[in-house]
């Protein structure tokens, strides 16, 4: 198989489920005949996304309306990828409104997330660590030199670069390089409506310092980080570089290779082999860790086009609710869908937890499981566009009155393919209502099959 | 009565099979006579790592461990004489009289009736200080990490069936302690609106209740991932009914109307407990719960004595919670069968960082473990770290091991024997649950 290879309608929609929020019949029809190569540059595209939610005065009501005008970018057909990346660096530096209600920073930071998301990583690493919101988060704006505060500089090890362990178990740093990489970051200061803070040589810990002892990246000396204002700080070199120096025990790049196996769980499936992780590891490495190069690299592997990756993974929140709106052509203001995604788990701007949003099946507990039925039935039950507005006469051939006709249809909609046994209590739930008068079986039967079929186990995974 | 899941699902309704009394309360396999029937655990995580020191905190300067403490606190310290109204006692290990935080009353008056044990210096040996490694251990019971089961997850593995839910977690994640092989360990945020909407214009709530609960019987050609999901909706909508048949309100509990999640999470536990001793037959058969505080990461702005700071309002809410929690126990008439116990991942650093209103603390080693309950034997345990002799990293050495404290619950609560359940077994026990 190879870039060149047409795409056809399966292979479309699992595109657009991964690289993007699903798709309309519509847009599948238009993605099918491009080649696979194609349709990843249309997806990646050339430009730059620069944009940021409005920052409102506060209180829930700004949170709101970022929630919702970021919503809104995700369902944009140009920039679905863009935003898909956006979504992962959020989860990725986690940063909750809970701990930072302040809509201006939390908009700046977002606003990282599309312009740099697909850029150099080393920049985004840059622009995050002087970022106002994580300043305020990890408390980089009360770390001095007398008493180095160490929780970005933990975070930025264990979390945002490196983690904890390489991929052979093997640590890969010591507690004394997270007490000198928070030596190294102490000093940044915020003026009040600052976005982006500036690192005060008299609050900077200038004294020497040592790293990553018996690493390739190992140094000695007054290392520190750029602090942006322009004039050059003292330190020898930049933390940032040396993360990006740093070898795991095997030798290989750490920060390439967590960056391309978590963006491959993202995008892909859970636990790539080795080899596939060393792929795009090298891949990112070779384009100076530009995350653009790494999601084409994945993008255009065969293990992503495989039968392995399909059905491989749970859909997060966000995937099911929009896959969910664009499939069945539901129309929204999508006002009532952040609470909604918040009782499923994935609050927007507010992560549940310093790690972030859950992984995985963390997303399939029964209680957040029950949330998604919930979810369901609103949406069956939408008829106004202030929630959802889903009109079944749209959906459904209004001819047609075989029950297994009528819920084939609306499984193709979804492309979803349920066992035998769930397609029987599908068209048996369907069959049920015919004996109703036609308005009565719309209403009632057909939206009852929208809400079963988003229900369907197998259409929690994608 | 046993019958397979997909049965159940496809019976004549959930709801009357739960009524009808599907889940057994259960007795220990190995009874043994300090162990109680129908032992309920409920596991309260303080999220972050709690800032042990300023927990429980030396009084008087035996073994200089006061004057240390002001030395190495001198913005979050709590002057010695803001702690007579929370003494606890002396420390076993060095001499020093301890207290409680000046706002943990509530506990101080439960202390005093006996039945909560303080243990001290509690910690996982190689004291990891990264949050997800520190938890993962605690999760285990094994200082190597998380493997997939928790330490109480392999012990309902032994004691319970695929079939059973035995454990509940209040949130959105399933407990690490609970995870299990069978894979029973339910996770849910709230229980009180647990019912799924209907359609307000076209009801129909009856007819796809039904098509649920047979899209979620189990499916013999799913796929591994879409089989675990079929099990979860089971765990959904079998326990839906009795979701929806327990009062989570208005029986008097003392925990009602308070507004910390801790309290709200406290009276859904103390709800079910109450409904399991009232209604037997349809018992849920809930024997382990999880509950999460968050908010103990304070590297700034942790705030020292005054009740409004933020770790004395974690504290606050804690102790109100937990003694509000113990009285709807005594209410109930449980509180000899219900253990609780309080766990961090890890305790903080001694020497404060930062300074005035922002000083906060780094992650730590030695923690403190609370216990409380009608079977537990109150006072202190373990031993306090000594200030005097940090830890490589500067924070309070690990003197008793974690291990030590679940073998204690797993053999003299739960009837059970820890061998089968801690890699490293035996442990030497602790005294604060009565050995048989």
């Amino acid at each position: 198989m190879a870039a060149t290879d047409i795409l056809g309608s399966a292979d479309a929609a699992h595109l657009l489920r991964r690289a993007g929020f699903g798709a309309s019949a519509r847009e599948l029809a238009s993605f099918a005949d491009l080649t696979r190569g194609d349709a990843v540059e249309l997806l990646l595209g050339k430009k730059t996304r620069r944009s940021r939610p409005p920052a409102g005065k506060g209180g829930a009501a700004a949170l709101a309306k970022m929630q919702v005008w970021w919503l809104k970018q995700m369902q944009s057909p140009k920039w679905r990828l863009h935003e898909k990346i956006a979504l992962f660096w959020h989860a990725h530096f986690a940063t909750p409104w809970s701990v930072v209600p302040n809509p201006a920073q939390l908009a700046r930071q977002n606003g990282v997330f599309r312009e740099l998301g697909l850029g150099a990583f080393r920049t985004l690493l840059y622009e995050i660590t002087r970022d106002a919101a994580m300043l305020e988060f990890r408390d980089g704006v009360r770390s001095g030199p007398a008493d180095p505060n160490e929780s970005f500089a933990r975070a930025l090890l264990e979390q945002y670069a490196l983690g904890p362990r390489d991929l052979a178990g093997m640590p890969n740093y010591v507690e004394a390089d997270v007490v000198a990489f928070a030596r190294g970051l102490t000093g940044f200061q915020l003026g009040p409506k600052d976005l982006a803070g500036r690192v005060e040589l008299a609050l900077f810990d200038g004294g020497t310092k040592q790293v990553f002892v018996g690493n390739a990246a190992e140094a000695v000396g007054n290392l520190g980080i750029e602090d942006g204002s322009g004039h050059e700080l003292p330190p020898e070199r930049s933390l940032l570089d040396l993360l990006l120096a740093h070898r795991d025990s095997d030798a290989r790049p750490t920060v390439a290779r967590l960056i391309a196996k978590k963006l491959w769980e993202w995008l892909a499936y859970p636990e790539p082999a080795l080899a596939l992780v060393d792929a795009l590891a090298d891949a990112f490495v070779a384009s100076g860790y530009q995350t653009r190069a790494l999601v084409s690299a994945i993008l255009l592997r065969d293990e992503f086009w495989s039968p392995a990756a399909r059905s491989s993974t749970p859909r997060t929140p966000v995937d099911f609710a929009l896959a969910s709106l664009r499939a069945l052509g539901a129309k929204s203001s999508l006002a009532a869908l952040p609470a909604a995604l918040a009782r499923m788990g994935m609050p927007l701007f507010d992560p549940p937890a310093v790690e972030g949003f859950d992984r995985g099946e963390e997303w399939l507990s029964a209680g957040l499981l029950q949330r998604r039925l919930e979810f369901a039935q609103a949406l069956a039950a939408g008829r106004s566009s202030k929630t959802y507005a889903l009109a079944p006469k749209k959906l459904f051939d209004p001819k047609a009155i075989d029950p297994a006709a009528l819920v084939a249809g609306l499984l193709a909609a979804l492309d979803v393919v349920p066992s035998a046994a769930s397609l029987e209590v599908l068209v048996d739930y369907v069959a049920g209502g015919l004996g109703l008068d036609p308005k009565e079986f719309a209403e009632r039967t057909l939206r009852g099959a929208v809400a079963l079929a988003l229900s369907l186990p197998e259409y929690q995974v994608h | 009565m046993r019958i397979n899941r997909r049965q159940f699902l496809r019976g004549a309704g959930s709801a009357a099979l739960l009524a009808s009394g599907h889940v057994l309360a259960w007795v220990p396999r190995r009874a043994r006579a300090a162990a109680p029937a129908n032992p309920v655990v409920v596991l309260v995580q303080l999220s972050g790592g709690n800032d042990a020191l300023n927990t429980v905190i030396p009084v008087n300067n035996a073994a200089a461990q006061r004057s240390l403490y002001d030395f190495y606190r001198p913005s979050l310290r709590v002057a010695a004489s803001a702690l007579s109204g929370t003494l606890l006692g002396t420390d076993p290990g060095n001499g020093t009289s301890l207290a409680f935080h000046p706002v943990m009353t509530g506990l101080k008056t439960l202390f005093d009736g006996g039945h909560v044990a303080v243990l001290n210096g509690v910690g996982i040996p190689g004291a990891p200080l990264s949050h997800q490694g520190a938890l993962e251990a605690w999760w285990a019971g094994d200082p190597a990490g998380f493997a997939g089961t928790g330490w109480l997850g392999r012990f309902t593995d032994a004691e319970f069936t695929a079939a059973d839910s035995p454990s509940l977690a209040l949130g959105a994640r399933p407990a690490g302690a609970f995870a299990s092989l069978n894979g029973n360990a339910l996770a849910a945020p709230a229980l009180a609106d647990f019912a799924l909407p209907d359609d307000p214009l076209h009801p129909d709530l009856a007819a796809r209740a039904a098509a649920w609960s047979a899209l979620y019987g189990a499916d013999a050609t799913d796929a591994p991932l879409v089989a675990r999901i079929r099990r979860a909706g089971a765990d959904v909508l079998a326990r839906a009914p009795l979701f929806e048949t327990v009062a989570f309100s208005g029986w008097g509990s003392a925990l009602e109307g308070a507004s910390s999640s801790l309290h709200s999470d406290l009276l859904q536990i103390a709800s079910l407990i109450r409904y399991d001793e009232l209604f037997p037959d349809a018992a849920s058969g809930i024997a382990l719960y999880h509950a999460v505080q968050p908010g103990y990461d304070t590297h700034a702005r942790q705030g020292a004595a005054e009740p409004e700071g933020r770790h004395p309002m974690l504290l606050s809410q804690l102790s109100d919670a937990l003694a509000k929690f113990m009285a709807d126990l005594a209410a109930v008439g449980v509180e000899n069968r219900v253990l609780v116990l309080v766990y961090s991942e890890f305790g903080r650093r001694a020497r404060e960082c930062g300074s005035g209103d922002t000083a906060g603390t780094d992650h730590g080693a030695a923690g403190t473990v609370l216990a409380l309950g009608g079977a537990v034997v109150g006072g202190l345990y373990g031993a306090l770290p000594d200030l005097g002799a940090l830890d490589a990293n500067g924070n309070p050495p690990v003197t008793v091991d974690f291990r030590r404290v679940y073998a204690t619950v797993i053999d003299r609560f739960l009837g059970a024997d820890h061998n089968d359940f801690l890699p490293g077994a035996p442990f030497s026990l602790l005294g604060f649950l009565p050995a048989a």
